[in-house]
């Protein structure tokens, strides 16, 4: 199941003839449609909305507001910027400053989340900047900090990009360079179904199968819960996607440039590795991200696989929780709704909505920037 | 990775140095031996740096790492820049990311391994010397053996997808199979234990009965200590009392004993019969999950996930297929049009958890729980609060690929009904949305097998694991991912082979679905030729 955000944008229609007449439904059917269109940025609107007051509540609860402001001025200046940029048709600096207001959203969310640490007598920048306390254990101190949360999130990510970037980019040169058109309509549908299974069932597979396996090869693997597992699962499950999207971005390399290349003496690997990739690399690197945003927001495996321990190392033997585990045990265990304890899970989430959107921003601007417009 | 200029530049006449470290001139010892002994220096300057940094910040465990991790892969990524000034800017972000991802990783690996003060430099030196053999090796291995090695590792890589396939059907087969094979024992005991059970409450009845009727056939049985003790010596009673007390007991139980008989009716009712793999199999569909693994069952469950697919149909498809006609077909590519396709690709990337956020704040908070209170029948987190967060979860899929199937119809369908004097909207709904049928209903198989699969959005509606009953529109609701996410948290052998079970039974939905629309979209693109 490839997720169709990389299509290219429509080529433009060959405009209509004007329609001949209108009937009186017309307009109303439009106007419908339209609301169906306005729908998405209903949602995303209420997205926003519903996490930045969930996190204001987190905040203004142990009583602090001029922080708040602040944070609300820089999500409000950094979002101007990209919303002035956009309407300047500059499309590389609108995506740039796109990028740079939902990264000042973030950093708004992250002040938000430890703002009550802020107020904090012995507050200093470099405690702020790499606080490591525990929300669970923290909060009656009044002091927060989402960096071990962070660690999690990132190392399941990199191992998921370790197993699944290079195998699905080659993975995705073989498809398109290498096997006949028989073996591509059988192993590329294939494949998706890999993308198909839901999250779960691979969180249960990391946890009884995947975990057991590694225990045989890696000494000092925490069981059962470890970050391992939960990456080569992440990276199972994202691999068709790169291997897919890629695959896509491969195949709309012309035939002429291939050609050419076998033309200058250019043998199949390098034909492949120096000439096609390069020409797909917007696509290739768009894929990418879009995997890595998905391994970021991948919630049931990881809960599963990593176990629900907020730690700060590096280590993947280790169990750590990470982001979207510490959304689901804060909503799973005995938490009273409303507390700061809470309402902590929507700064979480915050966080996480803005750092998957500004990764999906970068994709679509790296598909922008660097495509390649052939004949 | 090659980072060499496009093939067929005109050979340099004198060897420059970013040639020789990009390995645009890859041939002679001479400029193996320069790139190595750039690369350590640049290794080892990066490492320092890197070290010093952590040092300086004296970073908490763990988060040097991190800092290094940073260090490294910058520094990595800076000289990558500048020694390929010439290439293009494409090539130079493909190499420029893989010299900083592999720097920053093989620093960090090593790092890992050398936790110690002294270590650090042992840690240092390795990766520098490893990056330095390691590096330079990746340009200057022979060409048929690069690419030989390359179409091997390309075709491992492929079926290496395939493989975990296998292996993922593979495990979850072991792990039913091991359920069919736990199960009958566990039935058995079961069983035994129900039977026990009626037995047990029959002799305790009889005894009771006995005692009472010790107790008024002989008060001195007072003197004996409980009634018990007395009526185990009865070798011991004189021969009349025996039977005299036999007299009195003769008919006395027949009641007793019809009652015994409903018991153990009762608890043959409750019994299962004998547990073919068939028997079990029904009746882990049809039954509720007990509190017993034995007995455990997923029809609420079963229920819950088929309704669930059912309301994603029911609401994204119109709502999808709306906004796809309106993106393709009204939109006149202004401001608002692009505003909203950009915002449904992001959408697409929004992570699950997030929806279900959403669905809490909105459906279930904002709404449900307000009805809640008025009409009591309609449960907060209800089975339309979860329908329809799914719903909101799928759309942008739902739309995505319905505007692909209806920019793939040709324009000249849409001439000819113009032209034969039809209004846009009849050309829309005569003749684009049925020939973009096909396409539609992939996406929207697609959007349900996945709103089957999906557990996040519907963890944060809270403690529907424990239904019993089969769902209503209106009523609690558990589904069945979550009934598996449920089953395996409780780590028990037992469970787990429930949870197992239930996977199956869900990916085999899933795939079924999945398998569906591929094979649906694979022939409608046979059959379609515009």
């Amino acid at each position: 199941m490839s997720t169709p955000t990389l299509a290219p944008p429509p080529p433009a229609p060959a405009r209509l003839p004007p329609p001949p007449k209108r009937r009186p439904g017309e307009k109303v059917i439009e106007a419908a449609l339209l609301a169906c269109g306005l729908l998405s940025i209903l949602i995303t609107v209420s997205i926003v909305v519903i996490v930045l007051t969930g996190t204001a509540e987190f905040v203004v609860n142990p009583a602090i507001s001029d922080r708040l402001l602040a944070c609300a001025a820089l999500f409000g200046v950094g979002t101007t910027a990209g919303v002035a940029a956009l309407r300047r048709r500059r499309r590389a600096e609108a995506g740039g400053l796109f990028a740079l207001a939902a990264l000042a959203a973030l950093v708004a969310a992250a002040l938000v989340r430890s703002a009550p640490f802020a107020v904090n007598p012995f507050f200093s920048l470099k405690a702020f900047l790499f606080g490591t306390d525990d929300p669970n254990e923290e909060v009656i101190l009044q002091r927060f900090g989402i960096v071990s949360y962070l660690c999690g999130t990132l190392l399941v990510a990199v191992i998921a990009a370790l197993v699944a970037l290079p195998l699905g980019l080659t993975a995705a040169i073989y498809l398109s360079e290498y096997a006949g058109p028989r073996t591509r309509n059988v192993v590329k549908p294939t494949l998706e179904l890999l993308a198909g299974i839901p999250t779960v069932v691979y969180g249960y597979f990391a946890l009884t199968t995947v975990t057991p396996f590694l225990a045989l090869f890696v000494p000092g693997l925490n069981q059962p819960f470890n970050q391992l597992a939960g990456g080569v699962v992440v990276g199972v499950m994202i691999l068709p996607l790169v291997a897919s999207l890629s695959e896509d971005a491969i195949r709309a390399v012309p035939r002429a440039l291939r050609e050419g290349s076998y033309a200058l003496g250019a043998n199949q690997f390098e034909t492949s590795v120096r000439v096609v990739v390069p020409a797909a690399l917007s696509g290739i690197l768009a894929s990418f991200v879009l995997a890595l945003s998905r391994a970021v927001g991948e919630t049931m495996a990881v809960t599963l696989a990593c176990g629900a321990k907020p730690q700060l190392t590096l280590d993947p033997r280790e169990g750590l929780a990470t982001m979207t585990s510490f959304i689901v045990n804060k909503t799973q265990g005995d938490v009273r709704y409303g507390t700061p304890d809470f309402n902590s899970l929507y700064a979480m989430a915050a966080v996480l909505f803005f750092l998957t959107l500004s990764m999906n921003f970068f994709a679509q601007w790296v598909l922008r920037r660097y495509r390649q417009v052939y004949q | 990775v090659s980072t060499a200029s496009p093939v067929g530049a005109a050979p340099t006449p004198r060897t420059r140095l970013s040639d020789l470290l990009s390995g645009a001139a890859d041939t002679g010892y001479r400029a193996f031996a320069v790139r190595a002994a750039l690369v350590l220096t640049c290794a080892l300057t990066a490492d320092l740096l890197a070290a010093a940094a952590v040092r300086w910040l004296a970073l908490p465990g763990g988060l040097d790492k991190l800092g290094f991790l940073a260090v490294c892969g910058g520094f990595g990524a800076a000289v990558t820049a500048v020694f390929q000034k010439g290439a293009e800017a494409s090539t130079r972000l493909l190499t420029g990311s893989f010299n900083a991802a592999f720097y920053a990783l093989t620093a960090v690996v090593l790092l890992a391994l050398c936790p110690g003060e002294e270590d650090l430099a042992v840690g240092v030196a390795v990766h520098a010397a490893a990056l330095a053999v390691l590096l330079p090796l990746a340009f200057n291995v022979s060409r048929p053996l690069t690419t030989r090695a390359f179409a091997t590792f390309a075709f491992a890589a492929t079926y290496f997808g395939l493989a975990m396939l296998v292996v993922f059907f593979t495990s979850i087969a072991v792990k039913v199979s091991d359920w069919f094979r736990a199960m009958p024992a566990l039935v058995e005991k079961e069983n035994r234990k129900l039977r026990e059970k009626a037995e047990n409450q029959y002799s305790a009845a009889v005894w009771d009965k006995t005692a009472e009727m010790l107790r008024d056939f002989a008060p001195e049985v007072k003197q004996f200590g409980p009634p018990r003790r007395w009526y185990r010596q009865r070798s011991t009673w004189p021969a009349d009392t025996l039977k005299e007390w036999d007299e009195t007991r003769a008919g006395q139980f027949k009641d007793l004993e019809i009652k015994g008989q409903e018991w153990r009716l009762e608890a043959e009712k409750l019994v299962r019969p004998e547990p073919t793999p068939a028997h079990l199999v029904k009746h882990f569909l049809t039954e509720r999950p007990g509190d017993k693994p034995a007995q455990a069952g997923i029809m609420p469950a079963l229920v819950g996930s088929l309704y669930i697919g059912l309301l994603t149909v029911l609401f994204a498809l119109p709502l999808g297929v709306g906004a796809a006609v309106f993106l393709e077909e009204y939109q006149q590519n202004n401001r608002l049009a692009r505003f909203i396709q950009v915002n449904i690709n992001n959408l697409a990337g929004v992570p699950s958890i997030i929806y279900g956020i959403l669905g809490a704040a909105v459906f279930v908070d904002a709404l449900f729980k307000r009805l809640h209170s008025e009409y009591y029948w309609i449960a907060d987190r209800n089975l339309l609060a979860g329908g329809l967060t799914l719903a909101l979860l799928t759309l942008p899929v739902v739309i995505v690929s319905a505007q692909e199937a209806i920019r793939a119809v040709p324009s000249s369908l849409r001439h000819a009904a113009l032209a034969l004097g039809a209004t846009r909207w009849q050309t829309i709904w005569r003749v684009v949305l049925p020939a973009s049928l096909p396409g539609v209903l992939t996406g929207i198989i697609l959007a349900v097998s996945r709103a089957l699969g999906e557990a996040a959005p519907l963890v944060m509606f809270g403690a529907i694991l424990y239904t019993s009953d089969p769902p209503g529109l209106f009523s609690r609701f558990s589904v069945l991912p979550m009934q598996i996410y449920y089953w395996t948290g409780l780590a028990e052998p037992g469970w787990l082979d429930n949870a197992a079970m239930a996977s199956a039974v869900l990916v085999g939905l899933v795939l079924v679905l999945n398998g569906f629309a591929i094979w649906y979209r694979h022939r409608m693109a046979q059959k379609v030729r515009w």
